[in-house]
């Protein structure tokens, strides 16, 4: 019975094992490889050795302030978005008048193509003549330098990404759906209060999802890229130089193709321990109702 | 085996329940003053969009912001989408979207299915690898992997854009649908078992009927990834035919003044199927759809 | 070497997909994937061209759809990153050089903005890269020391190309060493423009129309500071962004080498270099003329069209094809004030051939025509200035005959902004930290510069060329 479940299971995961066998497998390894070397894509690699991560943690102050505007990114942005998406998707699960059209509302910047978006944000941020700027004065607030000086580059861009959390806000509002509604009756018949309800019912149930977005969310917090590419091009004075920007100039303008492989390996060890430290809590602080079976 | 019928009985009493406590409208009232303050926030930068579609190009910038353009410049939209050959790219754009979702969505479903549900010598370390393929960036697997299609005679063809979608696609999908399936009771499983339902069963008949957020949310959050993919259609499409509509946004994307408008007029046409998509697709988050009517 | 049927593939890899799901009870099997088809009515775009509008034209790309190959022909593929509204002007040209070699079909590939180099490099690296690109300075010079394209100079040589009709200081970064590795098709210059409305209500006057006219830099101060009203929110000048800034320091007698042939040692550090960085400083920081540029939105034109910027420093495309959309106020140009010295800037943009072409001769073919010939002036049409000082600028410009010659007079003075040979990105990446600082007013003026030099020599050091 167990054999006959495994085969199952191979079976089931094959198209993904094929994927993973071609395009992930391949080009994982051969980043390693290319970690230890000089390549310019041009040229034939020439074999350096750990030169490439020596170089990253004692020659170049650059690579640790990537890291350390990243690092500020992930753990002031990302619980940030986390709450308000979560906060978000508890109201739009209301039976509300019009809740479809809010979902969409809600839901509108994460279809705006990333361009599209980042210009936008360009014209609100901007310091002399943007909107966000005009509205605090009009107010007779005081009026930050939003993108053009080093203190507020950073928290420009993370008041844009709680624009964007739509899409974590939708699958929160999945896992939401997915907690029967029995439970609040019985909850609502014992006397607890909405807060009660939200604490004691709503958030161990969906801790499975907030597992979820935590996790992709450290993933593609590493990853930022679009926003600071486009609107500070990492400026200024390095406050914006977020890990794969800094990545992608030693890739790309400055072609560097081994310096930037070992980068993409050091990033790659970091969110993967932070991943697995996230998933070994999880035994503590996750509830699941169906369960793997046999852990 | 009705299990999801179960939950049109607790709905109606919900509703009676709701209509009884003064104290709920407040809370409703409540929630809908906030939301609806947030989705005004929110539609600012969207609104701006707009009237900058139907700005002429000299007056896009003009401080004080002028929120209603002095001439509504309709032909924005038309001189936009006739640069270039927009209805050709539509169609491209609409064909990759649209089969890479449902493979994505049956490759996710399956393969998430067997993580939650199937036990298996290795499947813990399958799952880290998984998680792990999301962990490189984009940008150095870039060229390993053009090799590779490129030695499949994939270049300048849509299957670099399609192919990876029916293989599981992106592992976000593959997680996203094995968090959920873990959400739901295993006891569900056991009695579909005892009715004689396989491995396949269980998943067809019982899980997948319970799937729907979860199946919405993939197969939305696909089609707006694929309608707004870039760097693999720029890296793999050579001939302008076989172009998609992101390509042709970004033409727009001198940020000299000369076509803010017309980006704006361009982005917002393309974002349109995604939204009517996405508001198609939330009427499935319809509350209770997977009470499973199993108590205790 | 491995060789399976696409459609075997797709097949095998179709199947793996479905089986589990058409197994499945009850489950409904989606479409199976197949290779795309080309679309019916994927249109090739319209050949006709001429009765549309400019807007209509940029859709026909790729110019190889409009006529029928001649036999025989090959196919060249030309790739560009030129903006949105200049591909009507290239589409033109290409199918004017396709008239002249019947044998040869341009494929013209457009790719936006930096996505332009990935694509390159990656299919460089796969072995499919295009014949002909088009390339800005920078770029030109690290794809010329990589060895992704070729030295054009036996070809130069054997057909006796006029390269001397080129604006020398634009050539400058496409040819070193005895190497041409490019050739300069555009220059683009420096020059003022201004906003007669804001002008006016300063009581100012209109400014001169030649490079003769009295315009200090001392006069610029003081009408900035009229122009500069906190409580309207207006600026006397903003800046292009930080680069262009450091510019200024050109105008107080500096430069960022020590020579422009072969440049040994950059010296932004040098006292009169460091006096117009200073200058820049202030006029963010003391006199408060100019906004910090770190924040603009795409340079400083969209500033401009605001209304609320009294001037600005512009290119040719700006008076000829951007600013004509106002309709809010009125704006004229003018000389860039002068310093110690009379000096602009040129951006040369230029044409390179992949060395891994395989067609030589056609790829020189088509550099000769978009550098030398008629392609040149379908290119340059109100977006770019003609490197080539034979071809006749007034062909190219809907602007006035004294705002041309003003901008003609603009090139005589222009230098490029770095000559080669670069010192690779990094150049930039240093600089820019140092204008941050200086823009910020978080360092002096003189330190910023002077460590702005020494990181950059430090940097020099491995890439500076025997004379």
């Amino acid at each position: 019975m167990a054999r006959r479940e495994a085969l199952w299971f191979y079976f089931l995961v094959s198209p993904w094992l094929v994927h993973f066998l071609v395009l992930s497998l391949g080009p994982i390894v051969a980043s390693a490889v290319l970690s230890l070397t000089q390549y310019d894509i041009v040229n034939p690699p020439l074999f350096l050795g750990l030169a490439n991560y020596r170089r990253m943690l004692v020659d170049d102050p650059l690579f640790l302030q990537s890291l350390k505007v990243t690092t500020i990114w992930v753990a002031a942005g990302l619980p940030l978005r986390l709450v308000v998406a979560l906060l978000l998707a508890v109201l739009l699960n209301q039976r509300l008048p019009g809740v479809g059209v809010f979902r969409t509302l809600y839901y509108l910047p994460s279809v705006i193509s990333g361009v599209a978006a980042a210009v936008v944000w360009m014209w609100l941020l901007q310091p002399q003549f943007g909107l966000l700027n005009y509205a605090l004065r009009v107010v007779g607030l005081p009026t930050p330098d939003w993108l053009s000086s080093p203190s507020w580059a950073l928290p420009g861009l993370i008041v844009m990404s709680l624009w964007s959390t739509g899409a974590t806000m939708v699958i929160f509002l999945a896992g939401l759906q997915g907690i029967p509604s029995e439970l609040y009756e019985a909850a609502a018949i014992d006397g607890a209060g909405r807060v009660r309800q939200f604490s004691a019912i709503t958030v161990p149930m969906i801790t499975p999802v907030i597992l979820f977005n935590l996790i992709v969310g450290i993933i593609s917090s590493f990853q930022v890229f679009t926003q600071a590419f486009i609107m500070t091009n990492g400026g200024p004075s390095n406050a914006t130089l977020f890990y794969v920007l800094y990545l992608y100039r030693v890739a790309f303008q400055y072609s560097q193709m081994g310096y930037a492989s070992a980068m993409a390996w050091v990033l790659f060890l970091i969110v993967l321990v932070l991943s697995l430290l996230v998933f070994r809590s999880s035994d503590r602080w996750v509830h699941y109702e169906g369960g793997v079976r046999g852990r | 085996m009705s299990v999801a019928g179960t939950s049109v009985l607790p709905r109606a009493a919900r509703g009676r329940r709701a209509a009884a406590a003064p104290g709920a409208l407040v809370a409703r009232a409540l929630a809908f003053g906030v939301v609806g303050v947030g989705a005004l926030t929110m539609l600012v930068p969207f609104v701006w969009m707009v009237s900058t579609s139907l700005k002429a190009p000299g007056e896009v910038f003009l401080y004080p912001p002028r929120w209603i353009p002095a001439q509504l410049h309709w032909e924005n939209y038309r001189d936009a989408l006739t640069a270039l050959p927009f209805g050709a790219w539509y169609w491209n754009t609409t064909y990759i979207a649209v089969v890479s979702t449902v493979g994505q969505v049956a490759s996710a479903m399956v393969v998430g299915y067997a993580f939650a549900r199937l036990r298996a010598p290795g499947r813990d370390a399958l799952f880290v690898l998984l998680l792990a393929t999301m962990m490189l960036p984009e940008q150095v697997t870039m060229v390993p992997v053009f090799l590779i299609f490129k030695a499949l005679g994939w270049v300048d063809t849509w299957s670099p854009l399609i192919v990876p979608s029916w293989l599981g696609g992106s592992p976000f999908y593959v997680f996203l649908a094995r968090q959920f399936l873990m959400t739901l009771p295993i006891e569900l499983d056991d009695a579909a078992r005892i009715d004689g339902c396989g491995v396949l069963g269980v998943l067809g008949r019982i899980l997948l009927p319970l799937s729907k957020p979860v199946i919405a949310t993939i197969a939305v959050f696909t089609l707006v990834a694929k309608w707004n993919e870039f760097l693999y259609p720029v890296i793999y499409l050579n001939s302008t035919p076989k172009y998609v509509l992101s390509i042709g946004l970004r033409l727009f994307r001198d940020l000299d003044a000369t076509s803010w408008h017309w980006l704006m007029a361009a982005s917002l046409v393309t974002m349109i199927p995604c939204l009517v998509a996405f508001f198609a697709a939330q009427r499935l988050f319809v509350r209770g759809i997977a009470t499973t009517g199993l108590k205790g | 070497m491995l060789r399976r049927s696409r459609r075997g593939a797709l097949k095998l890899i179709g199947g793996l997909a479905l089986a589990p799901v058409l197994a499945a009870c009850g489950g409904a099997a989606p479409p199976a994937p197949t290779t795309a088809p080309t679309p019916a009515g994927s249109a090739r775009a319209a050949p006709t061209a001429e009765a549309k509008s400019a807007a209509q034209q940029v859709g026909a790309v790729q110019s190889t759809s409009s006529q029928p190959a001649a036999p025989g022909a090959v196919t060249l593929r030309f790739y560009t990153w030129t903006a949105a509204a200049n591909l009507p002007a290239w589409k033109a040209g290409v199918e004017a050089f396709q008239q002249k070699y019947p044998k040869v079909q341009i494929q013209l590939d457009y790719t936006p903005g930096q996505q332009y180099w990935d694509k390159l490099t990656v299919e460089y690296a796969g072995g499919t890269p295009p014949d002909v690109i088009y390339a800005s300075p920078a770029d030109a010079e690290r794809v010329a020391t990589q060895g992704v394209v070729l030295d054009l100079a036996n070809l130069i040589k054997d057909d006796k190309f006029p390269i001397e009709d080129i604006n020398p200081q634009a050539q400058r970064p496409y040819q070193w060493g005895g190497k041409v590795w490019g050739i300069c098709a555009f220059t683009d210059t420096r020059y003022l423009i201004y906003n007669k409305n804001l002008f006016k209500d300063a009581g100012l006057p209109e400014l001169p129309q030649t490079w003769d006219g009295e315009f200090s830099i001392d006069t610029f101060v003081s009408y900035a500071k009229k122009l500069t009203d906190p409580s309207k929110q207006t600026w006397g000048y903003v800046f292009e962004d930080k680069q262009p800034a450091a510019r200024w320091s050109w105008l107080f007698g500096g430069y960022y080498w020590d020579s422009m042939d072969y440049p040994t040692k950059a010296v932004m550090d040098s006292p009169e270099s460091t006096e117009g960085f200073q200058f820049v400083q202030d006029m963010v920081q003391k006199l408060k003329i100019a906004p910090n540029p770190a924040a603009n939105m795409g340079g400083s034109d969209p500033m401009f069209q605001t209304g609320k910027v009294g001037m600005i420093w512009a290119g040719f495309k700006s008076a000829a094809a951007i600013h004509p959309a106002i309709k809010d106020f009125e704006w004229g140009i003018s000389t860039i004030p002068k310093g110690k010295r009379r000096v602009s800037n040129l951006s040369p943009n230029g044409f390179q051939v992949v060395s891994k072409t395989k067609l030589r001769d056609e790829s020189w073919n088509l550099v000769k025509y978009l550098t030398a010939d008629d392609g040149n002036v379908y290119l340059s049409k109100a977006t770019s200035m003609p490197a080539n000082r034979k071809i006749d600028f007034a062909k190219v410009s809907p602007l006035q005959p004294w705002q041309n010659k003003l901008l003609q007079d603009a090139l005589t003075t222009g230098l490029p902004e770095v000559p080669h040979p670069n010192i690779k990105p990094q150049f930039w990446t240093i600089f820019n930290e140092e204008m941050d600082a200086l823009l910020a007013g978080s360092k002096p003026a003189p330190d910023a510069v002077k460590s702005m030099a020494s990181r950059i020599n430090a940097a020099f050091q491995p890439y500076v060329v025997e004379k």
